[in-house]
């Protein structure tokens, strides 16, 4: 549009180039502020998506030069190392190469340095030197390198790198940017890419060689890329899936080779990978040798060591962890609710104004009760998920998350969880939902998916109505055990201890299931726990702000879609076959698709002691867990008046459900063990829509969240199967 | 490289086996040079800077047998035992 705007304009001149148009790679290791000066040269013109068919996240922004160029910065997940051992450094490397067709190859790579690990970062940077494109540095951390007594001099850096532009920056402060923005304008002057400046084994430098010229002349890799995909190709473990993977791109000839070489190596004993790591580490050292100054007084002791004597004590830092738990169980539970009960208030406010503005009829009832509803079921979640977003970025840009999974890494690890599941995992008592998308922050993506499959087993707050009536209803309110001070009994009720065991059945069973599944379905990925502590940092409010809002937003538009679509369907399923105008709401609702379903599965959920009722609260209850009261008071026939109060609605409903009797046996329905049944059935189903979306975002695919359902049904079945069947054997009920 | 480490004397043998041991079996406060890796990890653990001849600082110990905390190349990494102990150190200099 723009284009064909200034077309128009300069029709006389219309031989003139059009605007250049760079393309710049934005990499860097985790934790040396890439983000935070993705954000100061972007601003808000960002775009965030996933790399189709994997969970990597792809983030775009754009930065408009003072010449009036246009520069698209591709932001690279933050990685060690170009050698592909997880989804993220695959495609860094595909991207860098050209080997994705959904992203055209960057013309110039821009390499986040942080100066206060120099060393570490630069090993990404003798990588990114290979790829055979121009490199320009910016060197972050300069305040902290500064801390520890070492100072980086940006041109000798340059200077020992062989000419690569190097621009000191600080992008929360917003120094040395502008300086940056005219080194990415000028970089057609620097465009030639970098020379490489080690060399390996004269055995090794030589197979090398002819494999990278193999590349070039049989399968067209371009003479620059050459290089760096021969040294991949070689120093791959033989036989392993990443060089499986690798040959995929390459011509027989190229295998052929490969075995050949490799089998010359084993036989003079030469470990490629090795020799390239400690070559480039050499490298490595002469650069920082030549550009590094070392206060002749270095302080003992950082600022960070020193906060870590606490942070990471065997007994200060568990308690201060338990008391920085507690504040997020009380923002997630408490703080988080008052919003989202507002929300729930308005989004009723706005079904009741559209009902009274339309006429009755289908299109009313599908914007009322399925488009609004199902709006509402999305919303709804958004304060949790912004507060537990910004806490996780506090935690996660001042160094505290990395010691909080340097606590817990042992408990977790039993489990074959990480020290950093356990946030996503606690979260889930509140709301599984930003418990699954906080399981981003693990980098191990086989404890990622194994947080993500056990969290919804967490007793989330929408199970506490469900909970709430039938505890209220069923389970004497009498005390369990006790003792007996000045006349009063001291000691937990009935109803006390069966909520404790709910919460209790889901976190045992979450880990149990972990166990189960680690030692089973997700047993080939091998498990890692290599961390960085980086120094304690304040963090940018802009970059945790920012990260929040982006959450937020991929919730809403991503995972929003598909819980507006399957409320719709749900509503759907309890509304039709409509009936005639008078027929009674409870009539209604048994004789709808879902009634009939819920009939239908009697047989199947009938040894947990459930009847058909039940079955259609279990069903309408998909939506969301604490449905099932409304469900139930629908069912049976509580009146309107009361149902608009949640608090005499739980009573009328605990009531009219022990009042009922079955036709059969003449006996009541409900039994308190019939009722616990019931309730372990909520702590293990998946029933939550909202849940089953988010996973199939989150994991990118169907494959998880079916996974997920299916386990969870069979094993929610199971138990209730078990306590209900015990319970009568034992003479209960 | 950091002035930690001239503070510190290099052990002169491992407590447990007498001679060259795994990182893991280090006490806190000893340093090693690295001399061989071995592991599922081997490749990125090289990456992050574990190449023979690496001094390496076991600098924290987690309770109940959690990760280590190590110091090498001027920043912080932490591990688990297990990884740990595919890297091999000497400890005498």
């Amino acid at each position: 549009m723009s284009n064909r705007d200034s077309a128009l304009r300069d029709g006389a001149d219309a031989v003139r180039t059009p605007p250049r148009r760079i393309r710049l790679a934005l990499v860097g290791n985790p934790n040396c502020g890439k983000t935070t000066l993705f954000n100061a040269l972007t601003g808000m013109r960002q775009k965030v998506g996933n790399y189709p068919g994997i969970t990597v996240e792809h983030k775009e922004g754009i930065l408009r030069l003072p010449g009036g160029e246009t520069v698209t910065l591709i932001d690279l997940p933050g990685l060690y190392s170009l050698t592909p051992q997880s989804p993220d450094e695959q495609v860094a490397r595909d991207v860098l190469l050209g080997y994705r067709a959904d992203t055209p190859r960057p013309d110039l790579v821009l390499n986040v340095v942080d100066a206060s690990s120099l060393e570490r970062n630069l090993y990404l940077t003798s990588q990114l030197m290979d790829v055979g494109l121009p490199v320009l540095i910016a060197l972050t951390m300069n305040d902290t390198a500064g801390d520890i007594g070492v100072r980086v001099a940006p041109e000798a850096l340059s200077q020992s790198l062989g000419g690569v532009p190097v621009v000191a920056v600080n992008a929360t402060r917003n120094a040395g940017i502008a300086d940056l923005v005219g080194a990415i304008g000028a970089s057609d002057t620097v465009a030639a890419p970098p020379v490489r400046r080690w060399t390996l084994p004269p055995l090794a430098e030589r197979e090398v060689a002819e494999m990278a010229h193999l590349l070039e002349t049989v399968d067209d890799v371009p003479r620059a890329a050459a290089f760096s995909e021969a040294t991949l190709l070689l120093s791959l473990p033989d036989g392993s899936a990443a060089q499986t993977d690798a040959l995929r791109r390459h011509s027989p000839t190229i295998r052929e080779h490969l075995a050949q070489d490799l089998a010359n190596f084993h036989a003079d004993n030469i470990d490629l990978s090795q020799a390239i790591a400690e070559a480039r580490y050499a490298d490595v050292g002469r650069v920082v040798y030549q550009s590094v100054h070392r206060n002749a007084q270095t302080p003992p002791l950082t600022l960070s060591d020193k906060i870590d004597r606490v942070v990471l004590h065997r007994v200060w830092g568990y308690v201060l962890f338990l008391g920085v738990m507690g504040l997020l169980f009380q923002a997630m539970f408490t703080w988080a609710s008052i919003p989202a009960d507002a929300i729930s208030a308005g989004v009723d406010w706005l079904g009741q104004t559209v009902s009274a503005a339309m006429p009755p009829g289908d299109l009313r009832d599908l914007i009322v009760n399925g488009a609004i509803a199902g709006v509402g079921n999305t919303v709804v979640f958004l304060p949790q998920i912004l507060l537990l977003f910004l806490f996780i970025g506090f935690l996660e840009d001042t160094g505290y998350l990395a010691r909080a999974a340097f606590l817990m890494d042992r408990l977790m690890s039993r489990v074959g969880l990480h020290g950093k599941s356990f946030i996503p995992l606690l979260s889930s008592y509140a709301c599984a939902i930003p418990g699954v998308m906080a399981a981003r922050t693990i980098e191990s993506s086989r404890a990622r998916i194994l947080t993500i499959l056990v969290a919804p087993l967490m007793s989330c707050s929408a199970r506490i109505p469900v909970y709430a009536v039938l505890i209220g209803a069923f389970i004497p309110a009498t005390s369990a055990f006790g003792f007996t001070v000045a006349g009063r009994t001291w000691g937990p009720s009935w109803q006390a201890v069966t909520l404790f065991s709910m919460y209790a059945l889901g976190t045992v069973a979450a880990f149990g299931v972990a166990a189960l599944f680690n030692r089973t379905i997700l047993k080939s990925d091998a498990p890692t726990f290599l961390l960085e502590m980086p120094p304690y940092r304040l963090p940018s409010v802009r970059s945790v702000v920012l990260r929040m809002l982006e959450n937020a937003w991929t919730f809403v538009s991503r995972a929003g879609t598909v819980i507006l679509a399957l409320s719709v369907v749900l509503w759907f399923l309890s509304s039709y076959p409509k009936r005639s105008v008078d027929t009674p709401p409870s009539e209604v609702l048994r004789q709808s698709y879902a009634g009939t379903l819920g009939r239908a599965i009697e047989p199947v959920i009938a040894p947990l002691g459930f009847d058909w009722k039940i079955g259609i609260g279990l069903v309408a209850s998909f939506t969301a867990r604490e449905v099932f009261v409304t469900a139930m008071g629908t069912v049976y026939a509580v009146s309107e008046d009361v149902a608009a109060d949640e608090e005499k609605q739980s009573v009328a409903v605990g009531e009219k459900m022990k009042a009922d009797i079955n036709p059969r046996t003449g006996r009541p329905t409900f039994t308190p063990l019939v009722a616990v049944s019931l309730m372990v059935y909520y702590v293990l189903a998946m029933q939550c829509i909202s849940t089953v979306a988010v996973v199939k975002r989150e994991t990118n695919g169907w494959k998880w969240p079916l996974i997920q359902i299916a386990y969870m049904t069979a094993l929610a079945w199971l138990a209730s199967f078990i306590v209900y069947q015990g319970g009568r054997f034992l003479g209960f009920g | 490289m950091n002035a930690r480490k001239t503070d510190l004397p290099i052990a002169a043998d491992c407590p447990t086996t007498g001679k060259a041991c795994s990182l893991d079996c280090l006490p806190k406060g000893t340093i090693g040079r690295v001399t061989a890796v071995a592991g599922a990890n081997r490749c990125r653990l090289m990456e992050l800077g574990f190449t023979s001849g690496t001094e390496v600082e076991v600098s924290r110990r987690a309770a109940f047998g959690g990760p280590l905390e190590v110091r090498l190349r001027s920043y912080r990494l932490s591990l688990r035992c297990e990884e740990a102990a595919g890297i091999r150190v000497e400890t005498a200099s």
